[in-house]
């Protein structure tokens, strides 16, 4: 069973002897509900879910120090944050992919499976190269709706009217194609 | 009326019900605006295809304590640890995880469960279901598993398991099934309104009887095997099933992370959505000779199948039309209802929490599964349109 269908059954604790503090109740509570989404965001855009978790974190860590969890425009600010973190990050990071790439050949080298491991990274590369080549509103709606996000979730963390998302969504795919098969 | 706007034509390959009747309407005689969401449902294919990144399972409660370690959470000391809270949130209430999954078990691994159980057993003839029946299996049986598996009696050709794939919407997951997909016209209260869509593949299977195997699996229980007719030894029957589509709503709020590219039934289950929709061509079975109550006959006088499930079977009035249902005798509840003018199978568990309807209509089976009542369950069935 996996951690995110016990979260659907999480219950306040009949466990804990003393007065709970509610501020950090409420950080938890926002924590396990969304971290896993946030991830899912940040790997849209980075295809790795390594990285994705440590720039859910540095969202997470980010939004603590500033904000309160019970704030209305938490949820969407975390999604929008990890949106951008990623999409920051990946800019960052050419140079490191293309280290990256080399290694997963002397890796697959190494471990004697050329085809794979090199054929990942390819992959992680040509979704990583597409991403940073959108504009950037066309690759946060991707990244939002593609980690299951809702249109009025996309709304909320792009601070367009749900109307608009599909207009968004429709001309980043176009893109997103023309990039990948260009 | 005006043409229907980009916005609508791509919202409504993932919210088909966003849309008005009057833009249904228009849409099912335009033949610019059709082809336009035609264009917009490849770009949004190609999209999903190259989006669908390998992910990993986050282990929540480690990151939780390095966010605390990095960012100092008010509150980040003397408290139970999220593990021991979730744990105390179980053993409160111990069926309100486990439970929902028995019943999504029943409904969305419909395909699985004909094809692993001793189900198939009933159906071993020319089998075309066209209706649903539970046949109870008791609290010592309630593992599927515990049915004596086919290779015992034969040749299974090697099962693959249907292929599983994503779709992008209702349209694209009729695209790729070629089923007319029926969506719910109400959905229970807490379900997102954005579901996601996965197409099992088309498969089939074979089992070829063979005697001198149920001889040794006979011998092995103490027991001889009972005469059997004339024509049984090296009889192969054929398991036909699907294609079909399973849609899952999220709980509203927490929308589960779409799995990567395929996966399988099981990381469906485990995502727990709130309401699972599975439709899907009824499977058939068919055999070069025997009869349906040859077969049955012969398949249960094997040694190792408990009487009482031998009893149920045999009381099936046609066995080769009639699809049977495991149910657990204990925690389930079973009755027929009505549902888009056939009748149906509705099953709750004891908790109320987890419920599914199946039924059979035009050669395909459905079924309904949700957190939810047994009453709200059928009445989503009954929306589907």
């Amino acid at each position: 069973m996996k951690a995110k269908a016990w979260s659907l059954t999480l219950t306040p604790s009949a466990s804990g002897t003393q007065v709970p503090d509610r501020a950090g109740d409420a950080f938890e509570r926002l924590f396990v509900a969304e971290y896993p989404r946030v991830v899912g965001i940040a790997n849209r855009v980075l295809a790795n879910p390594h990285e994705a978790e440590e720039v859910a974190q540095d969202v997470f860590i980010s939004f603590n120090r500033r904000h309160s969890p019970e704030a209305p425009y938490a949820r969407p600010w975390l999604h929008s944050a990890a949106s951008h973190a990623a999409l920051n990050r990946l800019r960052d990071n050419r140079r490191r992919e293309r280290r990256e790439l080399r290694n997963a050949a002397l890796e697959a080298e190494v471990v004697g499976d050329p085809g794979q491991e090199v054929e990942r990274a390819e992959d992680r590369q040509r979704v990583r190269a597409a991403m940073r080549r959108l504009p950037p509103k066309s690759a946060s709606v991707l990244s939002l709706r593609y980690a299951g996000l809702s249109y009025a979730e996309v709304a909320a963390a792009l601070g367009v009217g749900v109307g608009q998302v599909g207009t968004l969504l429709r001309r980043a795919e176009a893109r997103l194609k023309a990039e990948v098969y260009r | 009326m005006s043409h229907i706007d980009q916005s609508t034509l791509r919202r409504l390959l993932d919210e088909p019900l966003a849309i008005s009747d009057t833009q249904r309407r228009h849409l099912d005689t335009c033949d610019h605006c059709r082809s336009r969401a035609e264009a917009a449902a490849i770009d949004a294919r190609a999209a999903a295809t190259t989006l669908a990144v390998p992910e990993g399972v986050p282990d929540v409660e480690a990151a939780l304590a390095r966010v605390r370690a990095a960012g100092g959470s008010p509150a980040a000391r003397h408290r139970p640890s999220l593990l021991d809270r979730i744990a105390a949130a179980i053993a409160i209430n111990p069926g309100r995880s486990l439970r929902p999954v028995g019943a999504l078990a029943v409904a969305v691994g419909l395909a699985a469960v004909l094809v692993v159980s001793g189900t198939a057993q009933s159906m071993l003839s020319v089998f075309e279901p066209k209706t649903v029946t539970p046949v109870a299996i008791s609290p010592q049986l309630a593992s599927f598993r515990g049915i004596p598996d086919l290779s015992a009696y034969g040749t299974v050709n090697p099962l693959q398991n249907p292929h599983l794939s994503r779709a992008v919407s209702a349209a694209d997951a009729s695209a790729q099934s070629g089923l007319a997909i029926l969506v719910p016209g109400t959905l229970p209260r807490d379900a997102s309104t954005t579901p996601s869509y996965y197409v099992m593949s088309h498969f089939n299977a074979s089992f070829t009887f063979d005697a001198a195997k149920a001889r040794a699996a006979a011998a092995a229980l103490g027991r001889t095997l009972p005469p059997l007719p004339s024509g049984l030894d090296g009889t192969t029957l054929a398991l036909d099933a699907g294609p079909g589509v399973a849609t899952t709503y999220a709980t509203a709020n927490t929308a589960a992370v779409p799995a990567a590219g395929g996966g399988d039934i099981g990381s469906l289950l485990a995502s727990l959505p709130e309401l699972a929709v599975v439709q899907m061509k009824t499977p058939t079975v068919t055999s070069a000779g025997l009869s349906v109550r040859d077969l049955e006959h012969a398949l249960l006088s094997m040694p190792g199948i408990p009487s009482e499930l031998k009893a149920q079977i045999k009381a099936i009035g046609d066995p080769a039309t009639t699809l049977p249902i495991p149910i657990p005798t204990s925690g389930v509840t079973s009755k027929q209802v009505a549902i888009q003018g056939v009748s149906g199978l509705a099953l709750g568990d004891n908790t109320g929490i987890g419920s599914a309807v199946i039924w059979i209509k035009n050669g395909e089976v459905f079924a309904v599964a949700a957190q939810a009542s047994v009453d709200e369950v059928v009445a989503v069935g009954r929306s589907m349109h």
